[in-house]
């Protein structure tokens, strides 16, 4: 990558037309993955991508170039360009570069990207006969591992230079059941940021497989959910995409420095049902979406957004913060790649665990539905308009979970629903994601312990 | 560097690992824009990028990689990845290096100059600031950004094939939240156009003309879907019509080639040169002509969309629908549009009777499952009381299947909008009556 003094070059470069602050990212990153479908290895690839982002703030005004090209004229030609967008006298000088290095919470045994293709195939065939033999009815497999090793160097006009690698692996299983003309699907998908030893000490691949497979038999023999209003029960886990879609996205300085969320100004009030504890912590060890440093290099944090319902802060970057008085950046600052410029994003967000039992939760639900595994979804953060999938669903009467049901969706708003969770469980678990959004799709870990809404808007025929 | 550096320097590193099959495709692209919020530019931005994807072909499976670094170290590295990639692969499928079409259609792709950034963000601004003077419900969150991007692509193969194309667009975002006590409601319009075109949208009125918003029931009822919506379903589901999905049993169009699916007044065509297109492309991914193809004809499959590799698979033809370009290739769609009925929008709502307009949907990239057909999706829109656009209503879904839908579709309106492109894909549909839906609120 760049020698520091040609990064201090840039750097001054960049704030020589009145810019007061400047950052340049560099980036390493080699991803590599692996496809199965139909018994066989049908795709491998690869690919290394290397740039260069650079930022300059003039006040509230951000400039953000990006170039594949790091020879020396490649990067002191972006700087110009950058540059070249203000026109005025300089008005600082780039501090001294000072080499920071961070803690590593993220632990590497097995590099992946070291390691041949037949042992990660033999992982994958793994997961996939697994999946096939665990009913008849298991039509089709695919299973795709991925492995992405990212070398990031952050440097800034206030002296920072710092560095982080970050291994990140993880494998998805997608199972299709058929019975005549009707297909029907399951999905399991663990990561973690580590190496290797995700799938040959923590996850075995053909649980991974089998647990695909069992949800694509349970949808499979399912009937269809019906519309209406209910409350629900929303299983630990990956469940928790819900605070993340109906709260946290709302949470982030993209959307509250500009006024555009339906939380601003609300520090310090109820916001959420007492029963509400909601942590973005990206110092989780090994988590997926933990982080040494954020994209800005700033170190990960533990952040509680919401406490006993009382909102605490939002998730903030750099830049953003200038617009928010009297808030500070909280080691949120994360982007896809090199091409994006940073923004405030999650990291490993959850629900903390509470107080009730699971039987409690389920017990007190004399019609309604139990949500053992969720989808995806999204948010309008502007007004907390919410929806998210359900996966993998179940009625429930009288206390007691029945048959399956599927094609449920859950809308709402966020700020409504978040003071409808009235049960909170106690055993926490997390889920993998991906996250899109303006710097583009991050890895991220949603949680929570199982929990109950009062009432909720469910999609379905 | 240039391509044809590149190209020498990987024709001699594939010579040197006895590597007698392979593709190389080649982007480079930049790009420009700039955002503005509370009337003030908050960020301008400026991008270069180039990747280059190499397939290499060993006992007739293809392995990619990728890189943006062109010194010769990465080079080899990059070859020796991919020669490694290919001799781990199984199956049926197999890559097959193409030695090109007898003829490429000509496109139109307008010559294009990127604008000054001066003048982008003079428009950005000029928008902004039209924008929140339309009116005092506007609030100073709302956006809007101008953009341009351009690029060029090559692609060349070890059988003498090689092939370009250059596109280039001037593009604007426009994002209206308007306010009305605690009421909230949010419209965007995002399209291609030309700098010195771009004008306010329609977002504001439409962001308007949501707020006051009542529920609506859940029930069975007719419903029109917005031209955007039938879009982003066109999208969520389009894998279905792909051949190789087909054969693996993931779509359940499989041998239905021939057969009706759909309502008489379906008509769905794949266009690479659709004239309003901006991003028209002659090549597919394999390096095969691209040309217009009906893929359902008056509600009769006339076939799926196969490239090379899946159409020997399924002892087809290849339809030149091979990509993405970059990375490993599968099938890709051009310009996919549902061609237009004879309906004014008017006409549409009044055979609808009582039902609702579906205005905006969310959330399908996870509420759609094209292995099932299955859909269940947030939306907002507007009652239809006695065949007129009513009252707008809150949040509600909808759920169904979407081979159900194509058998539901009674009438279309006369005029197909398309979505702005990805790559060298977009969508097009006009609005469509749907016979009925299941409407959750």
């Amino acid at each position: 990558m760049l020698n520091k003094s040609l990064i201090n070059e840039v750097l001054g470069a960049a704030l020589a037309t009145g810019a007061d602050f400047a950052e340049v990212f560099l980036e390493t990153t080699e991803n590599r993955g692996i496809g199965l479908t139909d018994n066989s290895v049908h795709r491998i690839s690869g690919d290394v991508v290397s740039g260069m982002g650079l930022r300059i703030y003039k006040g509230l005004r951000a400039v953000y170039g990006s170039t594949g090209d790091l020879s020396r004229s490649g990067v002191l030609s972006l700087a110009a360009n950058v540059a070249g967008v203000f026109a005025e006298a300089p008005t600082v000088a780039a501090v001294e570069l000072v080499e920071r290095i961070p803690a590593n919470i993220n632990p590497v045994k097995i590099v992946p990207s070291s390691i041949p293709n037949k042992v990660k195939i033999d992982l994958v065939k793994k997961a996939n006969d697994a999946a096939r033999s665990y009913n008849s009815e298991i039509s089709q497999v695919m299973v795709n591992f991925m492995d992405t090793d990212r070398r990031i160097w952050i440097a800034n006009s206030e002296g920072l230079y710092t560095f982080d690698r970050q291994v990140r692996t993880r494998m998805a299983v997608s199972a299709t059941a058929t019975r005549g003309t009707e297909n029907q699907s399951g999905f399991h998908g663990p990561g973690m940021q580590a190496g290797l030893e995700v799938f040959t000490e923590t996850y075995d691949p053909a649980e991974i497989g089998r647990e695909a497979a069992r949800m694509a038999m349970v949808n499979l023999n399912a009937g269809y959910c019906q519309a209406g209003s209910y409350p629900v029960a929303i299983e630990n886990a990956f469940g928790g995409v819900i605070f993340h879609e109906a709260t946290g996205h709302s949470l982030e300085a993209t959307q509250v420095a500009y006024g555009v969320s339906e939380f601003c100004g609300k520090v310090g009030q109820q916001v959420a049902n007492p029963k509400v504890t909601a942590i973005d912590d990206g110092t989780i060890p090994n988590a997926w979406g933990s982080i040494n440093i954020d994209d800005e290099g700033r170190p990960g944090q533990r952040n509680v957004l919401i406490e006993n319902g009382i909102l605490k802060g939002y998730m903030i970057d750099t830049f953003n913060a200038r617009r928010m008085e009297g808030f500070k950046p909280t080691g949120n600052a994360r982007r896809q790649n090199f091409q994006f410029a940073p923004t405030s994003r999650m990291t490993n967000t959850f629900i903390a665990p509470g107080n009730d039992e699971d039987e409690d939760i389920i017990g007190s639900i004399e019609y309604g539905l139990y949500a053992r595994k969720m989808g995806g979804g999204s948010v309008n953060p502007a007004n907390g308009a919410f929806n998210f999938s359900v996966a993998e669903c179940y009625i429930v009467r009288n206390g007691k979970i029945f048959e399956a049901v599927r094609g449920a969706t859950l809308i709402g708003k966020g700020s409504e629903i978040i003071k409808d969770i009235d049960m909170v469980g106690k055993h926490l678990a997390h889920g993998t994601g991906m996250c899109g959004s303006v710097s583009g799709s991050i890895p991220v870990n949603v949680g929570q312990p199982l929990i109950r809404v009062a009432k909720i808007t469910v999609g379905g025929r | 560097m240039e391509f044809k550096q590149i190209k020498q320097a990987i024709d001699e590193i594939c010579a040197d690992r006895g590597l007698k099959d392979y593709k190389l495709v080649f982007s480079r692209g930049s790009e420009l824009s700039a955002s503005a919020c509370g009337r003030e530019i908050t960020e301008t931005a400026i991008g270069v990028s180039s990747v280059l994807t190499l397939t290499a072909v060993i006992n007739e499976h293809g392995g990619s990689a990728s890189t943006n670094l062109f010194d010769r170290e990465n080079l080899e590295r990059m070859v020796d990845m991919a020669i490694d990639n290919a001799s781990h692969l199984e199956g049926t499928n197999k890559c097959r290096i193409f030695a090109g079409s007898p003829s490429y259609g000509k496109t139109s792709n307008p010559a294009y100059t990127e604008p000054a950034m001066k003048d982008i963000i003079a428009k950005t601004l000029e928008i902004q600031n039209q924008m929140l003077d339309a009116d005092a419900r506007v609030q100073s969150g709302s956006e809007t950004q101008v953009g341009c991007e351009s690029s060029v692509l090559f692609l060349a193969n070890s059988k003498g094939l090689c092939l370009e194309n250059r596109t280039g667009y001037t593009m604007y975002y426009q994002s209206a939240v308007v306010k009305d006590g605690d009421d909230v409601k949010l419209a965007y319009d995002y399209k291609v156009q030309d700098l010195d075109k771009i004008k306010l949208d329609k977002c504001v009125s439409e962001a308007i003309s949501k707020l006051g918003a009542l529920p609506t029931q859940t029930r069975q009822a007719p419903a029109v879907f917005s031209s955007d919506c039938m879009r982003q379903m066109l999208g969520a589901f389009i894998q279905v019509f792909f051949g190789r999905n087909a054969y693996l049993g993931l779509s359940l169009l499989k041998d239905r080639e021939g057969q009706k699916i759909a309502s008489e007044c379906v008509n769905l065509i794949d266009d690479p040169f659709e004239p309003s297109g901006v991003a028209q492309i002659q090549f597919d991914a394999d390096g095969v002509a691209t040309y217009r193809k009906e893929i359902v004809k008056a509600g009769e499959l006339k076939t799926l969309l196969y490239n090379l590799s899946s159409a020997e698979e399924c002892g087809k033809q290849t339809t030149g629908n091979s990509g993405p370009f970059l990375g490993s290739a599968g099938t890709m769609v051009f310009s996919l549009y549902l061609d237009k009925g004879d309906c004014s929008k008017d006409e549409l709502y009044a055979r609808a009777g009582d039902g609702v307009y579906i205005q905006e949907m969310k959330g399908l990239h996870a509420g759609a499952n094209p292995n099932s057909g299955d859909f269940s999706i947030e939306c907002a829109g507007f009652e239809i009381v006695g065949g007129k656009l009513d009252h707008p209503i809150k949040s509600f879904t909808i759920s169904g299947n979407f081979y159900d839908l194509l058998n539901k579709v009674k009438a279309l309106s006369d005029e197909v909008e398309f979505s702005p492109p990805h790559g060298f894909s977009r969508f097009g549909a006009p609005e469509v009556l749907v016979e009925s839906i299941s409407i959750g609120a």
